[in-house]
């Protein structure tokens, strides 16, 4: 199958997943017990007030007629207006969820970076001294609380050395750059507003590390296995054969290979990132979805959930999406047969 | 002759928890220059090992060479360090191997595959390595090399591979080549045409050749020497002829006399009693000993190679037997052939028709496009008409792809064909309610190629065998285990070994717990799928005693499926041979076999490699591949590759013969063939 068609299909599917995805938030959203109209007027406003809220919310009509509005105002762009902020939920989404975006693509990066070359190392040297320390350092990343890990971290970088910085997205003194893709980092070197780019890295870097530790392990390790099983292969011991040195042998013939599996866990790693984020951003005030989302819920902001559970959704299906067109890049059979 | 290869007194072990395996015990053999020298025998003797430490290609923690040398082109190879090690590799020697489908990358392109080894031992441009890669493949027969170049891997078939490969172990001129079964995993007419390139390459440019295989008739056709090993000893070598006309060692002659094309049809075949030893902890002396029909007192000693005497030169064996004042060493007869075997045939019963198979059509699709279409259909039968009469054993015989192992499937309603019926002892199959199928499926039983991949791991042999019987319900514990002592009597197997599971037994015994499963159900008609093709010759003797002695003493009727053509000549009533999913010759086997009328047939004959070396070793088939099942070639499938195809060939063929019902094939100028 080629890239083309694999692309169109997906794009097919999506809007059944999001479709799906609306129905049931919208159900079960409207299923949990508490009134918005009430929470939206307050705990002392008369029952009237109450009543008017509801209407004016369109509350009070039927399920079916609010879901069909819904969807119709969706296919608009229009995803309503936040209960709880008072603001339209697509300004709100397009404020925090580049920052949970950017965040945890950094977080991605450096433990692919990082992960990638230890992996490797850990199974050229299997049983030797590095793999030993590589395999204790992703055992100990997969087992550490992030919002520990974290708190450890400002201490020691911001507390005790006094580095880096250890809450917020920019200083703050310094304006947000102009709005772009909504990363600072990319919208400051937009922008050439250099001072803002280093202050946008200098904040990325401490909640970065704390999210990226643990799939710093869980790449390593799923890395390493991979290796090791493709190094047994029949085609390794013909490029030994034929007198392919020990580096040509693991980086060409090897990775290559290895990655093919390792693909997937990567995919799905990110999406665990963001919705792992929640913690990470709590203990470092990164305004992202995680802090916008928990508190929509509390407060039972419909639009907002709806809005960010749309969004969210439609990211999955595009980042599996991006994990397949990988997969057709480093297999050529996939490439063929789909 | 001046030696490229020599290893001397060679005694390897791998460390394991148990205590150290003596994988190789003072092997010693050579290779001259320009030399095809075969190595050969059963899974576990040492032979790849061998080959392996050669070129020093084991992982060196693996394993510890307690003594011995192995010099290659005068250097020794055990004081020569790894990045020289390196250097030799692919430059002075260079290796192939058996699996073509695994031995490429399948993620590098093929012209960047072998490009990659020239760069790797000499200063070349990059347009010069790839003009000698393409020159290479050409040479080594690959139709269209240019496009080839830029293939991947899983877009070529297992012979084409096995070119790239030999091209690969070609492309910088070695001394030594060594090929670890470089044919096991071909069919026979690819690997005739393997076979015969590889010969023709290596003589051409003068390249020894170390021949590692289990094929004794493979040996015939190529070698100019060859050693036969057993539990990790060279235990007889010599000139091929000799030491295939006149074995002195008596596991080679055991290992002669358990091949199927050296036995009469229907006849047991002569199998080595017991096991190959326990290397961890081997039996003084003689290694075969406790196996050996000839052993005696002498035999507690290691014995010494020793000459067979008469003019043959270096024709020796490890056997005390050869020492003066013992038996004559040619005496080869058939004294020990195992005695509860019955030996008579058993009068056929009035002809009745247990199975029936009406225009079978299977097609499996492929590829979707994006709406999860298929993008096309693999045919993988074409109209398949065939009946197997109660008590007989039906072959069917052919390459991979011809739609055998699917033809299986179909008649134990594993698979629903797309066309056609089966009816068994008269009724239709595909018509059956749930609750009659499964009374049905208790009459017809099926037995799998791989025991170790068939059976559940999980399971001890007891209720392997017995879960047919488990299913049912209503069933004590110890009624089952009664039941499976049972069983395991009558398939050969010890009823004090059912608690074991599948892995502790060895491949011969986990193939007769299969056919103990098989047999629970007190089936009247077996599917055996390549049932002994993942065993040594030797195992494969006993397995097919055992089921033609089941067969007479159950009244049986076997489906018969394999590749081998021996296998199929020893057991089978009547054959069928099928291509590209279709019967294009079926009939009695001898007459099939000894007159083919099906051009296909008569090259799937001659490709099949003969100990006697006379025969010469050919495929006569044009150098085309296998037509795509995907798009079916018209008129005759077998047309394209046809030495004989004329006009008319273009129409379909239906299957005929002169006396209906005897031997039908399914070719028009069948009488116009030249005598095969």
């Amino acid at each position: 199958m080629s890239f083309l068609n694999i692309i169109r299909r997906r794009l097919v599917l999506l809007i059944f997943v999001v479709f799906g995805v609306s129905v049931v938030t919208f159900v079960i959203s409207h299923m949990i017990p508490g009134d918005p109209a009430r929470m939206m007027a307050g705990e002392r406003a008369s029952d009237e007030t109450v009543a008017q809220m509801r209407e004016a919310l369109g509350l009070d009509r039927p399920l079916h007629i609010q879901y069909l509005t819904y969807v119709g105002d969706l296919l608009q762009g229009d995803f309503g207006v936040s209960i709880r902020t008072q603001r339209p939920v697509m300004d709100d989404i397009l404020r925090f969820f580049p920052a949970t975006i950017e965040l945890a693509v950094a977080a991605l990066l450096f433990a692919i970076v990082l992960g990638i070359p230890l992996g490797v190392l850990s199974a050229v040297a299997k049983d030797r001294g590095i793999d030993h320390l590589t395999r204790t350092l992703s055992v100990t990343g997969i087992s550490t609380p992030a919002f520990w890990l974290g708190l450890l971290l400002i201490y020691l970088f911001y507390g005790q050395l006094g580095i880096l910085p250890g809450s917020g997205r920019l200083a703050g003194n310094m304006s947000p750059p102009p709005f772009v893709t909504g990363f600072y980092t990319v919208d400051s070197l937009i922008a050439g507003d250099w001072a803002a780019l280093r202050s946008a890295l200098a904040h990325l870097i401490l909640p970065a590390l704390t999210l990226g530790f643990i799939h710093l392990g869980v790449v390593t390790r799923q890395i390493r296995s991979a290796m090791l099983e493709v190094l047994q292969e029949d085609y390794i011991r013909t490029a030994k054969a034929s007198g392919l040195s020990r580096a040509r042998i693991v980086l060409d013939h090897g990775l290559r290979n290895a990655l093919i599996p390792s693909v997937t866990m990567i995919g799905l790693a990110f999406g665990d990132l963001l919705y792992g984020a929640v913690l990470t951003e709590t203990v470092f005030a990164w305004p992202g979805m995680g802090n916008y989302v928990v508190e929509s819920i509390a407060a039972l902001d419909f639009p907002a959930i709806m809005g960010f559970t749309v969004v969210a959704s439609t990211a999955y299906v595009l980042l599996n999406l991006l994990v397949d067109l990988t997969y057709m890049f480093l297999d050529p059979q996939i490439r063929e047969i789909g | 002759m001046s030696a490229v290869v020599e290893v001397r007194d060679l005694s390897l072990e791998f460390p394991t928890y148990r205590g150290p395996v003596h994988a190789l015990s003072n092997v010693t053999l050579s290779v001259g220059a320009g030399e095809i020298v075969g190595l050969v025998g059963e899974s576990g003797c040492g032979k790849s090992v061998t080959s392996m430490s050669v070129i020093r290609l084991l992982p060196p923690a693996s394993n510890r060479i307690t003594e011995g040398t192995i010099r290659l082109i005068g250097r020794d190879m055990l004081a020569t360090g790894e990045r020289e090690l390196q250097d030799m590799r692919g430059k002075l020697v260079s290796m192939v191997f058996q699996e073509p489908m695994n031995a490429l990358n399948p993620t590098i392109r093929i012209g960047r595959q072998i490009t990659q080894v020239i760069h790797r031992h000499e200063r070349v441009s990059r347009a010069e390595a790839e003009a000698r890669a393409e020159r290479l493949l050409a040479e080594m027969q690959v139709p269209d090399a240019k496009r080839v170049m830029k293939n991947y891997p899983f877009e070529l078939s297992g012979g084409m591979r096995q070119r790239v490969l030999l091209a690969m172990a070609f492309s910088c001129n070695p001394k030594v080549l060594i090929a670890d079964e470089p044919t096991t995993a071909l069919d026979v007419t690819v690997q005739a045409q393997v076979l015969t390139l590889l010969r023709e390459k290596a003589k051409e440019r003068g390249t020894s050749v170390l021949f590692i295989t289990h094929d004794l008739a493979v040996v015939a056709q190529l070698c100019d020497r060859v050693y036969v090993m057993y539990a990790g000893k060279i235990v007889e070598q010599g000139r091929t002829a000799d030491v295939l006309r006149r074995p002195l060692h008596p596991y080679t002659q055991a290992l002669l006399r358990s091949l199927p094309e050296l036995g009469q049809p229907k006849q047991p075949l002569a199998s080595i009693a017991g096991t190959v030893p326990d290397l961890i902890h081997p039996p003084g002396g003689c290694l075969f000993r406790p196996r050996c029909a000839f052993a005696h007192d002498r035999c507690v000693e290691v014995p010494p190679l020793l000459s067979g005497g008469g003019e043959e030169v270096q024709h020796a064996a490890a056997c005390w037997l050869l020492a003066d004042g013992h038996r004559d060493s040619a005496d080869t007869g058939r004294s020990d052939l195992p005695s509860n075997e019955a030996t008579t045939l058993p009068a056929k019963p009035a002809k009745q028709t247990l199975l029936t198979l009406e225009g079978i059509g299977m097609r499996f699709p492929v590829g979707a496009n994006w709406r999860g279409r298929p993008r096309g259909y693999v045919h993988a039968l074409n109209g398949v008409e065939l009946e197997v009469q109660r008590g007989e054993t039906l072959g069917i015989v052919g390459e991979s792809g011809c739609g055998k192992s699917t033809l299986g499937q179909i008649v134990m309603g594993l698979l629903r064909p797309t066309d056609g019926r089966v009816l068994f002892d008269g009724t239709d199959l595909g018509n059956l309610p749930g609750s009659e199928m499964r009374r049905m499926r208790r009459r017809f039983q099926i037995v799998f190629q791989d025991p170790q991949a068939s059976l559940n791991p999980r399971m001890t042999a007891w209720r392997v065998i017995t879960e047919p019987l488990a299913v049912a319900g209503g069933r004590t514990t110890s009624w089952l285990k009664g039941k499976a002592r049972e069983l395991a009597l009558q398939v050969g197997l010890r009823p004090d070994q059912l608690e074991r599971y599948p892995h502790e037994f060895s491949g011969g015994q986990r193939q007769r717990i299969a056919i103990a499963r098989a047999l629970a159900l007190e089936p009247e008609l077996l599917v055996l799928d390549e049932p002994t093709s993942a065993l040594d010759v030797s195992v494969q003797a006993q397995i097919l005693n055992l089921l033609l002695r089941l067969q007479r003493e159950l009244d049986l009727t076997y489906l018969f499926i394999s590749h081998n053509v021996s296998v199929i000549r020893h057991v089978a009533d009547r054959v069928a041979v099928m291509y590209l999913g279709q019967v294009v010759e079926l009939g009695p086997t001898a007459e099939v076999l000894n007159h083919p009328g099906h051009p296909y047939t008569r090259a799937l004959l001659a490709s099949v490699p003969s100990l006697d070396q006379s025969a010469e070793l050919a495929a006569p088939v044009r150098g085309v591949e296998l037509p795509s099942a995907i798009r079916l070639p018209t008129g005759c499938f077998f047309r394209e590759r046809c030495p004989f195809a004329a006009a008319g060939c273009d129409q379909p063929q239906p299957l005929r013969g002169a006396e209906a019902d005897r031997h039908l094939v399914r070719c028009h100028r069948t009488g116009e063939l030249p005598p095969a």
